[in-house]
């Protein structure tokens, strides 16, 4: 219940370029406001219901995403934004990553673009609470 | 003397970006400082190798997203020469007048976390308030927020028409006297003057011998601007020259002010730029480009400092790239200043120098799998600073 009337957002940078990392952030803000629906940035994932992770997964990496991921409490939602994460984009094939976020955890919603716009991580971040699972 | 040593990171909530902080403290107080990055390493150096030029100038953009035009003009500055393309005088007006709304909307950005950092989220709002504004002049202009990416090698995609500069004018008008505000909030708030006068000091010596850059370097007294000491494209003209901002304080304070400073010297440049651009020129077409010679360099200076791009060309593909991005140059005395300072200053102390972490990771060295930490004593051989 709680993941759909007031869900909570953590945030991880796998290894992006912070142009997402800045369209997240700016979901927060007066304009897009998404504290309207009950949405709250968290620090800790820990205290999340949410994780949205940005960025290509890089072998450093790799292990503090999986364990960012096992800190997260049921029912976990993952929401991969811009196009690295989602596929690997521009760094597809790069000696350093370890695959998109998908190959490393499981992800709910892709949202796509570089970046995106608030508006559709907004969207996506709403779809994921309207899934089968949070019924 | 119980000495702890306190981690903070990769992930943190006093860190917008991965990177591994450990502070060996006795008590409260820092006694030595390591740090540990790597973790947004993506390689973008080696994936640009083999690329047409015209793709490597989009995969540059993607090296950072908050100074994605500074990254696009070091690299057009490296590579325009070696083509020997006449660039028209709009263009390298249009260049400018992107890149210095970029170090606007980066320096707001910059002061929304700080204030978050310290617990003013009221004060966060306002900036990013006007942030978006700078942001919505770029989706006029470029059609894109934050990887605008309006530049051709000698040319620019579309041509800013009257509406466009019109617009321009209009959103600086209307967040000057906002960003006025602010810069009072800052300057005379009792919180933020307590936490950040004398704490995280750079002293002009320590500043010249790490060779900061860009306003880290400035707020400490040395005079170095890239667009005043080595003027490029429209920054050569005379009514565009730039008057950098100097302090002689080196502490958090003076970096603060700094930037709250740089912001309208940025907006002289804006609306002098909108004035002498002739609204009904079209751009040029454009053309395909042969590069000669073997390799260039260029450099801006970005909001954060002076960005160095070295190219070296074959058969007019990218053979190697190299970036040196100015977080690279100022996150290194993080070790040095933080020795001595109280753990609660160090959120502070991190986002005074304005750290730009997806933008620096070039290298990270890992040998037998394990990664090696850069410390004080390493990066500076034992040397004192007063």
């Amino acid at each position: 219940m709680s993941i759909k009337k007031s869900p909570w957002i953590s945030f991880f940078n796998a290894g992006g370029c912070n142009g997402c990392t800045l369209e997240c952030f700016a979901c927060f803000n007066p304009r897009y406001d998404v504290t309207r629906f009950g949405m709250e940035l968290k620090a800790s994932a820990k205290h999340a219901d949410i994780l949205l992770v940005t960025g290509i997964v890089n072998n450093h990496n790799k292990k503090r995403l999986l364990n960012i991921y096992e800190q997260l409490p049921e029912p976990k939602r993952v929401v991969a934004i811009g196009a690295c994460a989602i596929t690997g984009g521009l760094y597809k094939g790069s000696y350093s990553q370890a695959g998109p976020v998908d190959k490393v955890i499981p992800v709910d919603v892709y949202v796509a673009g570089c970046p995106p716009r608030p508006e559709s991580i907004i969207d996506g971040i709403r779809k994921c609470l309207n899934d089968k699972r949070s019924r | 003397m119980h000495e702890k040593i306190f981690p903070i990171g990769p992930q943190h909530p006093s860190l917008k970006e991965p990177i591994f902080l450990k502070l060996h403290v006795d008590g409260s107080y820092i006694t030595k400082a390591e740090f540990n990055l790597g973790y947004t390493h993506r390689g973008v150096e080696k994936c640009a190798e083999g690329y047409l030029l015209d793709t490597a100038l989009h995969a540059v953009q993607r090296t950072c997203g908050i100074c994605s035009q500074c990254h696009s003009m070091a690299f057009l500055n490296a590579v325009e020469p070696m083509t020997g393309v006449q660039v028209p005088e709009k263009v390298y007006l249009q260049r400018l007048i992107t890149a210095e709304l970029e170090r606007i909307h980066s320096h707001l950005l910059w002061g929304g976390v700080m204030a978050h950092e310290i617990g003013l989220e009221t004060l966060f709002m306002y900036y990013w308030r006007e942030r978006e504004h700078i942001l919505d002049i770029f989706d006029e202009l470029t059609g894109n927020r934050v990887h605008h990416s309006p530049d051709l090698i000698g040319t620019a995609k579309r041509s800013f028409n009257k509406e466009n500069l019109q617009m321009v004018l209009e959103k600086l008008d209307l967040v000057e006297p906002e960003i006025k505000e602010l810069r009072n909030v800052m300057e005379n708030h009792d919180v933020i003057t307590s936490r950040f006068k004398k704490h995280g000091n750079i002293p002009k010596k320590m500043a010249e011998d790490l060779d900061l850059v860009g306003p880290t370097a400035r707020a400490s007294g040395v005079n170095y601007d890239v667009r005043q000491n080595a003027p490029y494209m429209a920054y050569g003209i005379k009514e565009l020259k730039v008057k950098p901002v100097i302090r002689s304080e080196g502490d958090s304070w003076g970096r603060t002010m700094i930037r709250c400073d740089e912001i309208f010297e940025s907006m002289r440049l804006v609306r002098k730029a909108c004035e002498m651009i002739d609204p009904n020129e079209e751009v040029p077409k454009k053309k395909n480009l042969i590069a000669k010679g073997d390799f260039s360099r260029g450099r801006t200076e970005a909001p954060r400092g002076e960005n160095f791009h070295f190219v070296a060309i074959e058969n007019n593909r990218i053979k190697r790239l190299k970036l040196r991005t100015p977080t690279l140059a100022n996150v290194i005395s993080y070790a040095r200043i933080m020795e001595g300072e109280d753990i609660t200053d160090v959120p502070v102390i991190v986002m005074s120098l304005d750290p730009c972490i997806s933008c620096m990771e070039r290298v990270a060295v890992i040998r037998n799998g394990k990664q090696e930490n850069w410390t004080s004593h390493e990066l500076f051989e034992g040397k004192k600073y007063d």
